[in-house]
């Protein structure tokens, strides 16, 4: 119902009738840069001032309310005196790679929100390896928090790092395994394609049970992947002061920080539209009367509704489990997640091979 | 394999480590090898201070021993000048104490659970125990006119009687934290990560009880009945009615299930001392502080705080100052000789809950 | 839009992250002073090197994502066809997972996770 595509193109076409192709592309490329740019800042401002007043939520007290109404502007507050903040380093810090590390977790995360469909045609890069790219794209933070870690130089940093690298990248492997079961029913990497095969039920019903098993998966090692509590071992304050970004400050740090909650977002985007439908309403082959109605939300709202759900859920994990020591984080990838994972594709693979889901 | 051995400081400056202390590790990669506990950052020579003071003056230092209880600190010194001078405590003011040093205590173990949790990671139980730590602090606030540092317990009774209708806010304050304690369960010692954390983490050994001298919730989690209160009851604490809890794991989980029943029982008193209080004067007046004289003797006095039992040894020449004053606290064997045994073998990111849980306490170290 | 996204938002990371850095050093204060450019450990002053020698047990880690990292890369086109080629597929992807969890087993047996 509420299809994209006419739009962006005419907006394409109305660039080209006013100035000269190549200006027009360029001007094109400028515009969604820039939007996405919004995008992202936006994002890192709601999902910080979210989190603090989730927290307070579950803690019993008020959380910021100074700033503006409910404290709405808190975060822009913090954003400008990271910005005026004295950058204070280390002047035995590898300095290269210690001011590179930035960009490879922002690169990173830029990369792997311009292929999510917000909706039907609302989508800047949509590649046929859609779902893949995004995982290798989200996978480079990692890089920059390695490379942050070690260009520090400091004992605390260097532990954090490579906590996080192996956490990171063992995690990886449950992510992208649970992925696997959706690819199976969909039979495509693309994102828009995805997201087109759960017009009749949302992946997360129409697997059932291989599926719910493959969500619960990809939620574990989402949290891990985000690096947040109950995995946030990367910077438990307890023992590393910091971890990984102990010796930046000012708005290299910010950086970081704000890469995690955007990263957080991924993760909730991507769930949100491999397992729980995207921008697709809640539909039920069959029911149309019910799935008419159901589509006169608009499908933004319906994507946006699904990854705060899902963003909900981690800032809920964050606030009420303790986080977990790294033997402990390790035996939970490499002796229970992994081989239920390798099980799980199996049986899904079965239940494809038999037709036994719903719908299609 | 082994990988080569390397220092790595927690502290003094370090959101880990509870107050100003110093654990200088030596780890081969995760694993510590080396542990060596270094203080001195926060002295503050309250002990010669005191034998500058007269009498009175010294009880204004003797609270500041310890941040979160400072209470059986007044009480010890307390009862240690009162058996010098041979001074009667009237039978009301010693349920009152009583009382004090339980609801202290309370205020300590809910303490506790924040750090207990939060050097783990749950940042949540903190915010909720110290929030209704808060209540207490009302209590004290209202009956003592400090929420911290009371200065309330001193020789020949305490300061101030209850004022109206306190008794009934005592008793509020209590039926809200049990209620409370549910809470506290599900989200602590119900969490299944939060067990695995401590359990089987920092095994305190038979012999290392005996070679140091453990007290307090480290003993009882060892499996060990040994507690002041009963052992050598003082003030009113041989008629109340209330259970030692021992656990026998002696690790970081036996420990917390001991001071999670410990809190129960404080409640407990705390209703049985406002039931059976009865009415009479609060104190014993002193004389004129510049001219009380204490006749020469020595006196030890040893109370059961919520990290142990504490001793005060308290010295008078016959002069209005003591001679000598000395406090033999729980966290000085705990947080400097035991911890060091303790940490060798463990894991870097248990450094922070096994010193939790042994109950360090940095200023009462260094006193 | 096609493959040129990749460069507009490669871009576009390098536009927010330098201007960002950029802004910051010309609207933040300065000072001189040596001691806070000491690396942070808790209030006192490094010993030795800070590059320090960190656990094997990272190492081993790497190795086996590196292994079933790669298999998972070969489990990504057999999911997307598996619907169309049938029960061969599924046959075939049965005696890929086992050898998989065979070297799983095998890493398991010989102490891999154990993280001493």
């Amino acid at each position: 119902m509420y299809d994209f595509t006419g739009m962006i193109q005419g907006i394409n076409n109305w660039l080209h009738s006013v100035m000269p192709d190549m200006a027009a592309t360029v001007v094109g490329w400028v515009l969604i840069g820039a939007i996405y740019l919004a995008i992202f800042a936006v994002l890192g401002l709601v999902l910080v001032l979210a989190e603090r007043k989730i927290a307070a939520f579950f803690q019993l007290r008020l959380g910021p309310n100074r700033i503006g109404p409910w404290g709405i502007f808190q975060t822009v507050a913090d954003a400008i005196k990271l910005l005026l903040k004295e950058p204070v380093g280390t002047k035995r810090a590898d300095s290269f790679l210690y001011n590179l590390a930035p960009y490879f977790v922002i690169i990173g995360a830029l990369m792997s929100i311009s292929v999510l469909p917000f909706a039907k045609g609302l989508q800047a890069f949509d590649i046929d390896i859609g779902l893949f790219f995004m995982l290798a794209m989200s996978s480079i933070g990692v890089m920059g928090i390695l490379l942050g870690g070690w260009a520090s130089n400091n004992k605390y940093a260097l532990l954090g790092a490579m906590r996080s690298g192996a956490q990171m990248i063992s995690y990886e492997l449950s992510v992208g395994l649970s992925l696997l079961t959706v690819i199976l029913m969909a039979g495509s990497l693309q994102m828009s394609e995805i997201v087109e095969a759960q017009r009749d039920y949302w992946f997360i019903f129409k697997g059932h049970i291989p599926a719910v098993i493959a969500f619960m998966i990809f939620t574990i090692a989402g949290t891990a992947e985000t690096n947040r509590t109950p995995f946030d071992l990367t910077e438990a304050e307890s023992e590393l002061g910091a971890g990984f970004h102990t010796e930046y400050s000012g708005l290299k740090f910010a950086f970081f920080f704000l890469s995690e909650f955007v990263n957080m977002f991924i993760i909730s985007a991507i769930a949100a539209t491999v397992f729980l439908g995207g921008w697709m309403p809640l539909h039920f082959g069959g029911l149309e009367g019910f799935n008419h109605v159901m589509d006169y939300i608009p499908p933004v709202i319906w994507f946006l509704g699904k990854v705060a759900f899902m963003i909900f859920l981690l800032m809920w994990f964050r606030w009420t489990f303790p986080r977990l020591r790294i033997d402990q984080l390790m035996k939970l990838e490499w002796k229970y997640l992994l081989p239920l994972n390798l099980m799980n594709i199996l049986l899904m693979a079965f239940v494809v091979l038999m037709g036994w889901y719903l719908g299609s | 394999m082994r990988e080569k051995a390397t220092t790595l400081y927690l502290g003094p400056q370090h959101p880990g480590i509870t107050g100003n202390m110093m654990v200088r590790l030596k780890v081969e990669g995760d694993t510590i090898v080396k542990a060596t506990t270094e203080v001195g950052y926060l002295h503050r020579a309250f002990e010669k201070l005191a034998e500058k003071r007269n009498w009175l003056q010294t009880f204004t230092l003797m609270c500041r021993f310890c941040v979160p209880e400072p209470d059986p600190m007044e009480e010890s010194y307390s009862r240690a000048v009162e058996a010098i001078e041979g001074r009667i405590v009237p039978e009301r003011a010693k349920y009152i104490r009583v009382m004090m040093l339980e609801l202290a205590r309370i205020g300590s173990l809910l303490l506790w659970h924040a750090g207990q949790a939060g050097s783990t990671g749950l940042y949540t139980v903190g915010q909720w125990t110290v929030g209704d730590r808060n209540y207490i602090l009302d209590l004290f606030e209202e009956l003592t006119g400090a929420r911290i540092y009371h200065m309330y317990i001193w020789p020949g009774g305490v300061r101030r009687d209850f004022p109206e209708g306190f008794a009934d806010k005592v008793l509020k304050t209590m039926d809200y934290l049990e209620g409370r304690l549910k809470d506290y369960d599900n989200l602590m010692f119900e969490n299944s990560i939060f067990q695995k954390r401590t359990q089987g983490v920092g095994y305190v050994s038979p012999k290392q009880i005996i070679e140091r001298g453990v007290v307090g919730p480290v003993l009882r989690g060892a499996g060990i009945r040994s507690d002041i209160r009963i052992d050598d009851p003082y003030e009113v604490y041989d008629k109340l009615d209330f259970k030692i809890p021992t656990e026998t794991s002696s690790d970081i989980w036996g420990r917390a299930l001991v001071r999670r029943e410990e809190l129960r029982q404080s409640i407990r008193i705390i209703r049985q001392v406002i039931e059976k209080m009865p009415e009479g004067a609060i104190y014993n007046k002193v004389p004129n502080p510049q001219k009380w004289t204490i006749p020469p003797g020595d006196a030890l006095a040893r109370t059961e705080s919520s990290r142990g039992e504490i001793g005060f040894y308290v010295v008078s020449d016959g002069s209005n100052k003591p001679r000598r004053v000395h406090l033999r606290g729980a966290a000085y064997v705990h947080a400097m000789t035991l911890l060091e045994d303790v940490l060798v073998g463990q894991n870097i990111s248990d450094v922070s809950t096994i010193m939790n849980s042994l109950g360090t306490c940095a200023p009462e170290i260094e006193r | 839009m096609g493959a040129e996204a990749i460069l507009v938002f490669f871009i576009a990371g390098i536009v927010l992250v330098g201007g960002g850095a950029l802004a910051s050093k010309l609207l933040s204060p300065k000072s001189t002073n040596k001691d806070k450019w000491e690396p942070y450990e808790s209030g006192m002053k490094t010993i030795g090197p800070t590059w320090v020698q960190f656990k094997v047990g990272y190492f081993l880690i790497a190795i086996l994502f590196l292994i079933f990292d790669v298999e998972t890369i070969f489990l990504v086109p057999w999911a997307v066809v598996m619907k169309k080629v049938g029960l061969v597929g599924f046959v075939e992807i049965v005696i890929f997972i086992v050898i998989l969890g065979l070297g799983l087993l095998y890493a398991y047996k010989k102490g891999a996770f154990k993280w001493e």
